[in-house]
């Protein structure tokens, strides 16, 4: 079932002004972007550690990620 | 909707030399009985319908205890999968859809991203525009996306 919020008919043109760069240091591990995805405010190899050390650095709501390793590619799944 | 593709640093490869890997993540948050958080699931055409981390079963209070079934990756290994139900909601600016979706939890927290999103459950539910020369994807709501006040 689907809920409706605020949405307006036609297509969203707003365009994502920044590419976002997981930098290799973070490869397999759990990280934790701020709210506007413009910078990494935790990592480690746990999401709950992760996700209670990104609310530390007074970002409670971050969007989080799992970072392949760097010898990890996908295929519609994974491959190494 | 119009998300960038992230750039992840890795490896340099023969087929990709600069190392630099462009991968259709997109923002959504992803609820539970017990809370919700923000993720980067990967868009994934190959997915028959959405997976997440069963990390995320802790995290959102999702009990995936229970038999499990299996899922193929691409080269045919399985991997055990659980069933849970999750809300999915995505926004942009002023725009928010949220839905319920049947997903499967994956086991291991290897290598898979945080969520695939695959067919039912996700692109269902979209038109979607992979544009890999700008490293962006274009996420249009169908003409049946079945909304309610």
């Amino acid at each position: 079932m689907l809920a409706y919020n605020k949405w307006e008919q036609g297509v969203e043109t707003m365009q994502t002004k920044h590419q976002p760069t997981v930098p290799r240091e973070y490869a397999g591990k759990w990280i934790a972007w701020d709210h506007d995805i413009t910078r990494i405010v935790a990592s480690g190899n746990s999401l709950v550690d992760v996700l209670k050390s990104a609310e530390e650095a007074g970002e409670p709501d971050p969007v989080l990620d799992k970072v392949p390793r760097v010898d990890v590619h996908l295929i519609g799944a994974r491959i190494r | 909707m119009i998300y960038s593709y992230v750039r992840y640093l890795m490896e340099p490869t023969p087929t990709i030399p600069s190392g630099e890997v462009y991968r259709p993540r997109v923002p959504i948050r992803i609820s539970g009985p017990k809370r919700s958080v923000q993720i980067f699931g990967l868009l994934d055409t190959g997915a028959d319908h959405v997976f997440v981390s069963e990390s995320l079963a802790e995290v959102l209070g999702v009990e995936i205890s229970g038999e499990s079934g299996s899922a193929s990756d691409a080269v045919g290994h399985e991997i055990d999968v659980w069933p849970g139900s999750v809300e999915i909601e995505i926004s942009q600016t002023s725009q928010t859809l949220r839905w319920r979706a049947d997903v499967g939890f994956l086991a291991g927290d290897d290598d898979p991203p945080i969520a695939f999103l695959g067919h039912v459950g996700f692109l269902e539910y979209f038109k979607a525009i992979f544009d890999y020369g700008e490293r962006t994807v274009e996420l249009i709501p169908k003409g049946d996306f079945s909304v309610e006040p």
